[in-house]
């Protein structure tokens, strides 16, 4: 899997510093944040993103659930490079 | 139940996996905004799509998300074979003939060298019924 330089460092590093404090009142809610400003929280992914569009148009901003522990993604067949392999 | 149903042969399902033809494109909420704005809309690219069901989000080529020119909107962890790492994630929109799937987040990697343009992982087929005919070459979503 090709590793690519991730941006929203600074949103997420944001996220993370309010994380605890957001749990308290926006648990399983969706935040928008761009820089280190809360721009919203909403129900669903879609509102964010419709409103995380319409006030910055399509450049980067993160949207992120509110949760006790980070979910982990997983590809295996990816990861491993075995798409396709010939074993 | 609308039913999509793709054939090929006992042969190439067994070597290739289940491939679907599939059009990826700049989610609906950023056309919109596009299309208010005049601003032109990236066109819809495609190809193949390999149906993942070890993979828990789906994966759109790297080069794809770059054509489409879409931001990315958060960051999910990943598990790699190197441990954990962070990566950008975007929101996509799949069409199969009779079906359009917005996806929230999906994560970006080369995909060029399995001449596919998408991984459609869990998240998407958590809306479907997906069917795997191994004995006859084809594979069936019925949603």
């Amino acid at each position: 899997m090709c590793l690519e330089p991730i941006l929203l460092r600074q949103e997420l590093e944001f996220f993370e510093s309010m994380r605890a404090k957001w749990l308290d009142t926006y648990k399983d809610k969706f935040v928008l944040v761009k820089g280190r400003d809360l721009v919203g929280v909403f129900d669903t992914f879609r509102d964010a993103y419709t409103a995380g569009v319409e006030r910055f148009g399509n450049s980067p901003f993160l949207i992120k659930r509110v949760s006790e522990e980070e979910q982990v993604e997983r590809f295996p067949a990816l990861t491993l490079g075995v798409i396709h392999a010939n074993i | 139940m609308p039913i999509y149903e793709v054939g090929t042969s006992q042969g190439v399902l067994l070597h290739l996996g289940p491939l679907l033809p599939i059009e990826v494109s700049v989610p609906q909420t950023l056309i919109d905004h596009l299309t208010s704005k005049g601003e032109p809309v990236p066109p819809t690219v495609s190809g193949n799509a390999l149906v993942d069901t070890g993979a828990s989000i789906s994966v759109v080529d790297l080069e794809v998300i770059s054509k489409l020119k879409i931001s990315p909107v958060g960051v999910v962890r990943v598990q790699t074979t190197a441990g954990q790492v962070d990566q950008n994630v975007f929101p996509m929109r799949f069409k199969l003939p009779n079906l359009t799937i917005e996806s929230e987040t999906v994560v970006g990697a080369d995909l060029k060298p399995h001449r596919i343009v998408a991984l459609i992982g869990r998240d998407v087929l958590s809306r479907f019924v997906f069917i795997y005919l191994g004995g006859t070459g084809r594979i069936v979503l019925c949603f």
